[in-house]
């Protein structure tokens, strides 16, 4: 388990290491991060909010999904790289 | 005591959730587990419920619960929980979530703090690669289950759900808990999706970021999610109180159901501090 652990951890440092330094012009990874999650959030609640706005259908249905959509692709994309950069 | 029950819409794509709310007080959001719907809190409602408004519910998919997508994720069941506070007319509660529900409750307390009253992590991880996994027997067993028979599963996952002394010297409460577990359908489909949603949970590095009063509870024989992600956790979150329970697995309610006691202390306490 050890050598299985060790053969998966290195890729993941280098990963860390190139995605640290491609975050480290827009004041780190924790700021980008952060900022991609917002983004996120503000995206779906403007979706959730046209959906709520318009009730035609499937118009309104298909718009809320979207948002769920959002937030969910948002989050497993974010939760990958967050595995990354944990030092 | 009477229950109240009824439905809240899920944000973003509409699927109703079904809750229960036993009791009056201050508002208490019960949330459980992979594949069990909110009746499997019986145990702790009953024991929460004299003093607290003890609100349980079934996660998308599970239970009485719809789901209209094929996958999620834990913020999307973060999100439903704020509906079903949303439904009741309630802007806090304090949160109690058990193994997939404590990934859940600590996605709601970091995405929606002002919902948050305080935080009670049982039997949980925080997720990331820190986070210490379960060895590949009950990793195995548990990717495999989906396929089983709802009762074949129900038992065959007693030797990894409860510690050994609680099925040496309790077997009627294991019983008890298959009993009721075994009234509620079983989603195949939504339970693969909850175990995507457990995988791709990771909250390690932002725990820093919770500020409200957090209580950390672990059964140290716990298989499916080892004690040593209580005391990660304990580690990282500024305001925990954590306490590891001897000889206890990971279905601790029903093999330490004292512990519910200390659980509702705290509430008090929290209560107590914020009047």
């Amino acid at each position: 388990m050890p050598l299985i652990k060790d053969k998966l951890e290195r890729p993941a440092d280098v990963t860390r290491v190139v995605l640290e330094g491609l975050c480290a012009p827009w004041g780190g990874s924790r700021i980008c991060t952060d900022a991609y999650e917002r983004s996120i959030e503000v995206a779906a609640d403007l979706q959730l909010a046209v959906a709520k706005a318009v009730s035609l259908e499937p118009f309104h249905s298909l718009t809320a999904t979207w948002a769920g959509m959002t937030r969910d692709v948002g989050a497993t994309q974010l939760s990958a790289a967050r595995w990354y950069l944990d030092a | 005591m009477t229950t109240d029950t009824g439905f809240a819409t899920a944000r973003g794509g509409g699927a109703p959730l079904y809750w229960e709310s036993t009791g009056t007080g201050i508002p208490v959001l019960l949330i459980h587990g992979l594949g069990l719907s909110g009746g499997a809190w019986w145990r702790t409602v009953d024991a929460l419920s004299p003093t607290l408004r003890v609100i349980t519910f079934d996660h998308r998919g599970i239970g009485r619960s719809k789901s209209l997508m094929p996958a999620f994720t834990v913020e999307a069941m973060a999100d439903d929980a704020t509906s079903i506070l949303d439904e009741l007319g309630l802007e806090s509660a304090h949160v109690y979530g058990i193994s997939l529900g404590g990934m859940i409750a600590q996605q709601l307390a970091l995405r929606h703090p002002e919902r948050v009253r305080s935080l009670v992590l049982g039997a949980t991880q925080p997720g990331g690669r820190r986070a210490v996994r379960a060895d590949a027997e009950v990793m195995a067993f548990f990717r495999q289950r989906s396929h089983l028979d709802k009762e074949e599963a129900a038992w065959a996952s007693v030797e990894f759900n409860y510690g050994s002394r609680c099925r040496a010297e309790h077997p009627e409460r294991i019983h008890e808990d298959i009993e009721r577990r075994l009234e509620q359908p079983f989603n195949a489909q939504a339970y693969r999706a909850q175990l995507f949603a457990a995988a791709m949970h990771n909250c390690y590095s932002r725990l820093d970021r919770i500020e409200v009063p957090t209580f950390v509870v672990h059964g140290a024989e716990d298989r499916v999610i080892p004690a040593a992600n209580a005391h990660l956790m304990a580690e990282r979150l500024p305001n925990c109180r954590l306490t590891v329970l001897e000889d206890t697995g990971h279905l601790y309610p029903t093999e330490a159901p004292e512990v519910d006691e200390a659980i509702s202390d705290f509430f008090d306490e929290c209560d107590s501090a914020t009047i």
